[in-house]
């Protein structure tokens, strides 16, 4: 019996392991494909310093063999007490990298596309201009609503304040999955934000948006709307939705409980011996 | 590695024994289980665990579907700030529900001696993972707002992702430690559901609805029962 019931649980296992072992299969992608999905949110080749380090020349400054476990997993180097890898941490904001599932090969293939790109002059232009100095009243509003989500992402992804929250007095209780924005601009400069909205590189976000990417306009609208609450220098300040939903669903339970107890008012509140019981010690 | 056991290979651990688990259990030993109603004993006990908890989980678990089968409703919904206020609201007053029902029939199970009786260890363990269940959501639902979007987006994709084979858990093992669990404890919850009571779940008896009252009865005689003088030595028939 014993063995019977261990042989129903163990087969599925096996099955389901077996499943998932031939599905992770991956054909491998060009270094410029790699490059666009991943790294570009982040990093330019020439044009400077984004969210991260401008990665011309990356491959002069450092050694492959430093590149490759850092592009992996950035944060297992900097623990690891890596002076150069700690100092560029403290560099850049203490923005963590997130790791990137890619074999050597991969990250040997975008190497080589930023080598090619970083000899290419076409690739290299100036400094990228801001949404915020071209900007109009109507942009701003319309970066406001997209952020609420009171209108809705042409590509029908969730709203930014599903998961974030920014000190704005449109914005009203953000999410609180994940960072607050309303200083996101000091931490990193516009055009940043911009490749981050264009192409998240954070997994959670990067699901959210999948196959409904944001429109030019929209990150656009969203970039200047950010920029405008770092230019008129609003500090972080937490919204009080969490303790809100609390009330609401301490209240809310409370009422149903009432609602329950009224419902079924006339329910047999205790066990049939006990009237018949009573009723004789009565005529007694 | 551990991510894609948790995230993959769990999932449909969980799935393929819930499968086949429920069929062979419906087909071959569908008498086994039995509620043992003590509701004509205790009423008034079992109503503040039974009915805040069966309606709780009930709404709750409602909740959790429609996310997953209808997102883009739930997003548009949530476009309004008030309306994603009340959604939210609502689930977390039913989960507290839950949760006041669960804490008061689980310090049932644990003291009431007639009950320790026919308690066997799958009781026990599938009330305690709902309990962290519940206790891990009612947490999200506060500290990890709007969950109601944010299933939507991500966690619906990735259940999706699992029915079509195609696993995917990039967005999953970036999640908070606290999401995770309470994923982590639904599949564990569906891995052992075939094994516990659970599965009157699956034949919830809908027909109770429209069913007309049933009076009860008890086959006694009423004239001895009431006759001042004697003392109480008739009882019901022991059948429930």
């Amino acid at each position: 019996m014993l063995r019977g019931r261990t042989c129903r649980i163990i087969a599925p296992l096996i099955v389901s392991i077996g499943i998932f072992m031939f599905g992770s299969a991956l054909a491998q992608e060009s270094g410029e494909a790699i490059f666009n999905r991943i790294c570009k949110a982040c990093h330019t080749v020439g044009q400077g310093k984004l969210v991260g380090p401008d990665l011309a020349g990356v491959s002069q400054r450092r050694s492959v063999e430093w590149i490759i476990p850092f592009v992996q997993s950035s944060q297992t180097v900097i623990k690891s007490g890596d002076p150069d890898a700690a100092a560029m941490f403290e560099q850049f904001n203490k923005l963590i990298m997130p790791d990137n599932p890619l074999s050597r090969s991969e990250v040997m293939t975008v190497i080589r596309y930023i080598e090619a790109a970083a000899g290419d002059p076409a690739a290299v232009s100036e400094v990228l201009p801001t949404p915020l100095e071209t900007a109009t009243e109507a942009d701003l509003a319309r970066g406001a609503a997209l952020f609420q989500g009171t209108e809705r992402l042409q590509g029908g992804g969730p709203s930014c304040s599903s998961c974030h929250h920014a000190n704005a007095k449109d914005i009203q209780g953000g999410g609180a999955l994940a960072v607050d924005l309303t200083a996101v601009v000091s931490r990193m400069p516009a055009p940043g934000v911009q490749a981050i909205l264009a192409n998240p590189p954070f997994p959670v976000m990067e699901q959210a948006y999948a196959d409904r990417p944001l429109t030019e306009d929209e990150v656009f609208a969203l970039t200047a709307f950010l920029e405008k609450l770092n230019a008129d220098q609003v500090v972080e300040a937490e919204s009080h939705h969490g303790q809100l939903v609390l009330a609401g669903g301490f209240a809310g339970s409370i009422l149903l409980l009432a609602l329950f107890a009224m419902i079924w008012m006339r329910r047999k509140q205790a066990m049939v011996y006990r009237d018949i019981h009573r009723r004789q010690l009565s005529s007694r | 590695m551990l991510n894609n056991f948790l995230f993959v290979a769990l999932p449909y651990a969980a799935l393929s024994v819930f499968l086949v688990g429920t069929i062979f259990k419906y087909r071959s030993l569908k008498f086994q289980y039995s509620s043992l109603s003590s509701q004509f004993l205790e009423g008034n006990r079992l109503f503040w665990g039974v009915i805040p908890f069966h309606w709780g989980i009930l709404v709750v678990f409602l909740g959790h579907l429609t996310a997953f089968l209808v997102p883009r409703g739930i997003l548009a919904w949530n476009s309004r700030p008030l309306r994603l206020l009340i959604l939210e609201m609502t689930g977390l007053a039913f989960a507290l529900c839950v949760l006041v029902g669960l804490v008061l029939l689980l310090y049932r199970r644990l003291t009431n001696e007639r009950l320790k009786v026919v308690t066997n260890r799958m009781d026990q363990v599938i009330e305690w993972l709902l309990l962290v269940q519940v206790v891990l959501g009612c947490w999200i639902a506060v500290g990890y707002r709007w969950g109601s979007s944010w299933f939507a987006s991500d966690l619906s994709p990735y259940l999706w992702s699992i029915f079509r084979l195609d696993p995917q858990t990039t967005a999953v093992s970036a999640m908070p430690l606290v999401v995770k669990l309470h994923i982590i404890a639904a599949f564990l919850i569906v891995l052992v559901f075939p094994f516990t009571r659970l599965v009157h779940f699956l034949v919830a008896p809908f027909h109770y609805t429209w069913r007309p009252y049933q009076r009860v009865i008890w086959h006694w005689d009423r004239r001895t029962v009431r006759r001042p003088e004697s003392s109480w030595n008739q009882h019901p028939p022991r059948n429930n």
